[in-house]
């Protein structure tokens, strides 16, 4: 097919070709939003990142956690189908089994996770897991999108990590380094609906 | 007057210009950003803080932080560059344009204990022409820079400046011949004089087309949108790649200076330098001396009054070129130089013809 050039730009009138008539068109536009911005109503849309947040998708898969049933212990009984499903295979659990004297043989039966090992850096956050899991033992929506860490094996987190309910809103990000508070002002977490500083 | 009070006033002068100069290039820097951001609807840098104060003071800590950054940055030379040539380059970035300011008057002729002090550091007989020609020689620094640094991009971008500069100065001294035929001199302070009374006796009013056409190439040669072919920070790399630290700081610092005495010319050149239209700043002085007496003060508050006239005019232009540089788009390199070759250029010189002609016209009749 032969090659057709296409040209669908008009011809400039006299008006446009001495450039300066709608160069003082563009400057405008420029002035108006300036004065606007600097005078007027501020209607910016820089988010004041990390004070200001966009409001997460109710779907936004982040940190795993595990749930608790109402006596406390982890819903969890260890069927393997969130390691089975996991296409990363970054979950890795140990089958632990209660055998008390007083255990009814129903009981004996149970099992529970002895330990449960999650990559996080290696898990694609897919939320098959979650999906396989029978018992909604395993929940993606902590909100906690922004995992931070100084070492790369602190990424892999144990059962004791992975039972902690997710944080409220303000709390999740900036792990401090082990053992340091947040440093004032810098590393201060504010809830966003307390941020007053939309300063220019 | 005595030499060594000659002397001490042009050491004042010269401490004026200068730090006047620098510091409104300094604050450009952070006034491009804050007015570029409010332009787009953003916010703009306000993130630095004094440290232990936490104040913010609108982002003005930046420029601080940003001087201290560029101190501590690694003062890099590339192996195969002209060490000597490499190193030179960004003092002749910024010597020609602080010498340019000594023959920029920024106020007229005060009376100071009894000696008359012009508000001018030089007042050369050359005036524009010296300009012209120290300005000229900023295109050295970016040849220079991008041919010493051992960078084929930096020679292109080389070469893109020494073209766009040349093409521009050429249709910058036509323009300006139009106004030199209608105040006849090439001085700036007689430019200046002149310009008092009326508001018809303004450069942009008897000169309106080679106002347009000097401001188009007074922004063409501070070498920044709609004209920055030689940088084009985001993506055609300019002459200044391999510079770092301090002397990429130098560099930096000269575009917006060039911006300041860009504007420091227009406003001479065409509104009225340190002139309010209908004030006689001669009368202005001798109201003050009945009101205060015959000493330094009135020729003091007189003169302080011209560069706060002349200070508010240059300010208004420099936001004025930072408007245009967040308007348009940059140029492809055919048009630009279509621009100053078939547009700037042939338009320079109807203007000199048709002012020639009026003028005639005028001085018959």
């Amino acid at each position: 097919m032969p090659f057709k050039y296409m040209d669908n730009r008009r011809e400039l009138n006299f008006w446009e070709k001495i450039y300066y008539p709608e160069i003082a068109k563009g400057m405008k536009v420029s002035i108006r939003h300036f004065f606007r911005n600097w005078i007027g109503k501020r209607d910016v849309v820089t988010k004041q990142y990390p004070e200001e947040r966009f409001p997460l998708s109710y779907r936004a898969r982040g940190r795993h956690y595990l749930t608790h049933r109402s006596d406390g212990r982890l819903t969890c009984v260890a069927c393997m189908m969130c390691a089975m499903a996991c296409p990363a295979n970054v979950i890795k659990i140990e089958i632990g089994q209660l055998d008390e004297p007083y255990f009814t043989e129903r009981q004996k039966i149970d099992r529970y996770p002895k330990s449960f090992v999650i990559d996080q850096l290696t898990c694609i956050y897919c939320g098959f897991c979650v999906e396989a899991c029978p018992e909604d033992a395993i929940r993606m929506d902590s909100g906690e999108t922004m995992i931070a860490v100084y070492d790369r094996k602190d990424a892999v987190v144990n059962i004791a990590h992975l039972a902690q309910p997710p944080k409220p809103e303000h709390e999740r990000i900036y792990n401090p380094l082990p053992g340091k508070e947040p440093v004032e002002g810098h590393l201060e977490m504010v809830p966003p609906e307390t941020v007053k500083n939309r300063e220019y | 007057m005595e030499p060594i009070w000659q002397v001490v006033a042009a050491l004042v002068k010269i401490a004026l210009m200068i730090g006047f100069a620098m510091t409104v290039a300094a604050v450009l820097t952070w006034q491009e950003r804050k007015q570029s951001a409010a332009i787009q609807d953003r916010i703009g840098p306000n993130r630095a803080t004094i440290p232990f104060l936490g104040w913010r003071l609108w982002g003005l800590v930046h420029l601080a932080a940003d001087g201290i950054k560029m101190i501590f940055k690694e003062d890099f030379i590339p192996v195969n560059a002209n060490r000597f040539l490499f190193q030179i380059a960004p003092v002749l970035a910024i010597s020609p344009l602080i010498l340019v300011l000594a023959v920029i008057p920024f106020g007229g002729t005060v009376n100071l204990f009894g000696y008359p002090i012009p508000l001018q550091i030089a007042s050369l007989n050359a005036g524009m022409l010296f300009i012209f020609a120290f300005g000229s020689l900023s295109v050295y620094s970016s040849v220079l820079g991008g041919y010493a640094s051992d960078n084929k991009f930096g020679l292109i971008g080389a070469l893109r400046t020494g073209a766009q500069l040349i093409s521009y100065e050429v249709s910058q001294g036509l323009t300006l011949i139009g106004v030199f035929m209608v105040y006849q001199t090439v001085m700036l302070d007689g430019i200046a004089a002149q310009q008092g009374g009326a508001i018809w006796h303004w450069g942009v009013v008897v000169q309106p087309v080679g106002f347009l056409l000097f401001l188009a190439a007074a922004i063409a040669e501070t070498k920044r949108a709609p004209f920055d072919l030689p940088e084009g920070e985001s993506e055609i790399i300019g002459y200044f790649v391999e510079y770092s630290g301090l002397k990429f700081g130098l560099f930096f610092i000269g575009e917006f200076m060039e911006v300041v005495i860009a504007a420091m010319l227009i406003t001479t050149l065409f509104f009225g330098s340190y002139h309010l239209p209908w004030l006689d700043w001669s009368q202005v002085e001798l109201w003050l001396n009945g009101l205060l007496g015959t000493s330094w003060l009135p020729g003091l508050i007189t003169g302080l009054l011209m560069l706060g006239v002349f200070v508010v005019k240059v300010l208004f232009f420099c936001a004025f070129q930072l408007f245009v540089r967040w308007t348009l788009p940059r140029m492809r390199y055919d048009q630009l130089m279509t621009f100053g070759w078939k547009f700037l250029l042939p338009l320079a010189l109807a203007n000199v013809v048709v002012t020639a002609v009026v003028l005639t016209i005028i001085d018959k009749f």
